[in-house]
């Protein structure tokens, strides 16, 4: 493939003027370890998970909920409990199909409603908040033999979640100039004398290469149109023969504490950009490709379970985790439902935590990577040897 | 040659040194000379103050819902964005202060506001940094604190005047609450920090102290009332006592919030969240402790007093002597290289890169506002990024009257001086050297 040969090209060019190629260990080209992907899309912010896989049929629903109470023919109902939202609904086919797996009552170890404290759990996949602490991603890449270029973040620079020691690729739109080889090379001696920035330079060259083959667009896009342009090239990028395996995403805008609405809303149309998204991702890859394909879409915690006064909620506790992909085994929702009446909410106030999001990731991480319990527990998310994954989540 | 002091004074504490600036500079002084309110302010800004602003957004927004008039809205608001990041940036450019015009970077950032959302707060972000921010930078910190509560991009952005008290005259009779998003990030981010010792019981008091903080005119429960920047509105302010930290609050209308800032602002965490986030953008990423008590104690022991504080940080040795680097953020990137190259005006269509490299002005996507480390900003697309950028700088800009090697020794602390000039000599002209100068990581370090 052209990409091994463009890798090559780069370790010489690397290595021209005979400087320190010794900095270079932490950089290897090697074929990509395994044939699976992952993508773990964070939504910043919060979503309202009681918004997205709609518990339509509990009982207290419709009085706990107020205003913010969808009714069921707003819904695309995936059980006699659940509906997904309006803005959800295109993935109902997938749904059907079986590669789409809504889970509730999902929170972080830690509770907290300041979102950057749980973000930062979320991400480093720690039992308390540990600002600099590596991410649960790049923990899974060094379990998976720790190469370069096989993890990748797409659209914002390098979440927490994929922090740490092996080298990760980044891409966002914007740019895509070629530079001319000899203030190239030149260069790329200067940043490999710079302990700091060697390796992101260096893995930034190698992208420089595949992104110009690959032909992406670098246009600035905005809203829904971003949401789906970033999507695209995820699928590019995954689908590349020699390219990145798991990939990091991330969207803003979640924080609904006013004017959520119901179907059409804000929020409801936050969804359908990221159902839309999905699909576009789903589109980029091919059958054989999308077998092998796991997206987790995970936030950092649900939302108050009534409504506040601004007809929007405040920050909660559990939420909702979607998997998609064709080795989900999905076509349900995954819940121990804890209800909606008072007395059976957190704090009174917020949907009551009966899974931890690590429960669902080491799940994914055994049955898709065939990384061992061992693993999961000392390495890729420490600290959690009490519980393993939930298995029968992948096919 | 400048002394390694010289150009950190410059770069770390400034923002970016100027051909020819560091020789002339005996970096203590002419830092302690900078910690004056006068050195904060905007030079020669003909910008509207907030109660033009405010007019204009009141006038806009009644102007009847049509197409045309929100599409209007909207572009006014842009407009207004854009003239506020020109006059930004420039005073950046042309600033001879730029240590306290760092310090307002800083605060600004602390405070966040983002014109990423709401119209309103894009048409005031740039007011609220002149108005609410500015003129404290060396007054007290919990004056900062308040003038940012009470202005109308803060009380917008984080849904302040939507919050109604339960059981006020108008939030008994409407279907309207709480919203709980100000109070907790006036804690979580503003002053204590997110370990300050609050729980969930102290948002919600503080959430019902803080009812009937709204602006003047502009939401519909005050939309008769005359256009102002603040206005405490009794009819939604939530009746009787609270307890905020374990501290009794009696009943006293908008004296409860003033109370409640003061309670918070005194608070030990608080002293040191501030001293945390202060040292680590001056010293290192990960902030060394004995720097941070340092700070903290100053803040405690001076009431939070920032031209106290100010020149604290400039008596931290550390800063001149570590060997921790900061990176350098996108902002801070591009009016390094203004400044370099003597620019005192930067084109407008340059700034539009501020995007592609995730820090356009006022427009964090969080409340925390942008990270300040380089974990945040050096990944390897934003490196790509910059050398585009640097490319493109080179290639229009006039080359600065020096052989660009000297040029370097002036602007830059590099790693090894020897192997730099090497780079730069071995280019085939001074556009060339001038663009791998920019590229270069020395110059991504400050």
């Amino acid at each position: 493939m052209t990409h091994l040969i463009t890798r090559r090209k780069f370790i010489e060019s690397a290595c021209w003027g005979g400087v320190a190629a010794s900095v270079l260990p932490t950089v290897s080209f090697a074929k990509a370890p395994t044939d699976r992907r992952l993508v773990f899309v964070l939504l910043r912010g919060a979503m309202d998970g009681l918004h997205a896989v709609v518990p339509v049929g509990d009982r207290a629903y419709a009085a706990t909920r107020g205003r913010l109470a969808y009714s069921r023919s707003d819904l695309s109902m995936i059980d006699d409990t659940f509906g997904l939202a309006p803005g959800l609904s295109p993935l109902m086919a997938d749904m059907k199909r079986g590669e789409l797996l809504a889970i509730q009552g999902v929170a972080i170890p830690y509770r907290t409603r300041s979102h950057f404290d749980a973000q930062s759990i979320l991400e480093t996949g720690m039992n308390k908040p540990v600002g600099s602490a590596t991410g649960w991603l790049n923990r899974t890449l060094a379990a998976l033999g720790g190469e370069t270029g096989v993890g990748i973040a797409v659209g914002g620079g390098l979440p927490q979640s994929m922090q740490g020691s092996v080298p990760v690729s980044t891409w966002a739109p914007g740019g895509g100039k070629d530079g001319e080889q000899d203030f190239a090379d030149v260069l790329a001696q200067l940043y490999q004398n710079d302990g700091d920035l060697g390796a992101p330079y260096a893995v930034a060259q190698i992208m420089q290469e595949q992104v110009k083959e690959m032909g992406m667009d670098g246009r600035h896009r905005q809203g829904s149109a971003r949401v789906n342009q970033l999507f695209g090239a995820t699928a590019k990028f995954l689908s590349e023969p020699d390219g990145p395996r798991i990939a990091a995403m991330e969207f803003s805008g979640w924080d609904t504490h006013a004017n959520q609405g119901l179907a059409g809303g804000a929020l409801d149309r936050n969804l359908a950009n990221l159902a839309k998204g999905l699909q576009t991702f789903k589109q980029g890859m091919s059958q054989a490709d999308w077998d092998k394909t796991v997206v987790v879409v995970a936030t950092e915690f649900g939302r108050t379970a009534a409504a506040n006064g601004n007809n929007g909620t405040d920050h909660g506790t559990a939420g909702a985790t979607l998997l998609y992909g064709g080795a989900v085994r999905g076509g349900r929702v995954f819940a121990d439902w804890p209800g909606l009446a008072k007395s059976q909410l957190y704090e009174g106030r917020d949907l009551k935590p009966t899974l931890d999001t690590r429960q669902i990731l080491k799940g994914v991480l055994a049955e898709h990577y065939d990384l061992t319990q061992r693993t999961l527990d000392k390495k890729v998310f420490p600290g959690s040897d009490g519980f393993a994954g939930i298995s029968g989540i992948l096919t | 040659m400048p002394d390694t002091e010289q150009i950190r004074a410059l770069n770390r504490f400034g923002l970016g040194a100027r051909p020819g600036e560091a020789l002339d500079i005996d970096p203590i002084p002419w830092l302690r000379t900078q910690v004056s309110p006068r050195a904060a302010k905007m030079a020669n800004s003909n910008l509207e103050t907030t109660q033009q602003l405010l007019e204009r957004i009141v006038a806009a927004k009644t102007a009847g819902n049509s197409d045309a008039n929100r599409r209007k809205y909207r572009e006014q608001a842009t407009d207004q964005m854009k003239r506020e990041v020109a006059a930004v940036v420039n005073h950046g450019l042309r600033t001879d202060h730029p240590f306290a015009e760092r310090l307002v970077r800083f605060w600004s950032n602390h405070f966040t506001v983002s014109a990423e959302g709401e119209l309103e707060v894009r048409y005031l972000a740039g007011v609220y940094e002149r108005e609410a921010i500015r003129p404290h930078v060396f007054g007290k910190f919990e004056d900062m604190v308040l003038a940012t509560a009470r202005h109308p991009a803060m009380l917008v952005y984080l849904d302040q005047v939507r919050s109604v008290g339960p059981k006020s005259r108008i939030g008994g009779r409407r279907k309207s609450g709480l919203n709980e998003n100000y109070a907790r990030e006036l804690m979580e981010l503003h002053t204590l920090g997110v370990d300050g010792g609050y729980d969930q019981g102290d948002v919600e008091e503080l959430a019902k102290i803080l009812t009937g903080w709204t602006v003047g005119g502009l939401v519909r429960r005050t939309s008769k009332s005359k256009i102002t920047p603040f206005r405490f509105e009794p009819s939604i302010h939530e009746p009787g006592s609270k307890r905020l930290l374990g501290k009794k609050i009696a009943e006293s209308g908008e004296n409860e919030g003033l109370e409640a800032i003061r309670l918070l602002v005194r608070q030990p965490a608080t002293s040191r969240y501030v001293a945390t986030k202060l040292v680590r953008h001056f010293v290192a990423d990960d902030p060394p402790e004995k720097d941070v008590e340092t700070i903290a104690g100053v803040f405690r022991d001076t009431g939070g007093d920032l031209a106290q504080v100010s020149l604290a940080l400039i008596n931290l040795r550390s800063a001149f002597t570590t060997d921790a680097r900061k990176f350098r953020t996108p902002q801070e990137f591009i009016l390094a290289i203004g400044r370099a190259l003597n620019v005192r005006d930067v084109p407008r269509n340059s700034l539009s890169v501020l995007r592609p490299l995730r820090q356009p002005y006022w427009g964090a996507l969080s409340p925390a506002g942008y990270g300040d480390t380089a974990q945040d900003w050096a990944d390897p697309d934003a490196l790509l990024k910059r050398t585009e950028l640097a490319r493109a700088v080179a290639q229009t800009a006039r080359n600065p009257r020096m052989d660009i090697g000297t040029l370097a020794d002036q602007v830059v602390e590099a790693h090894d001086p020897r192997i730099l000039n090497q780079a730069l000599a071995s280019q085939r002209n001074a556009s060339d050297a001038l663009a791998l100068l920019l590229a270069s990581p020395d110059f991504q370090w400050r």
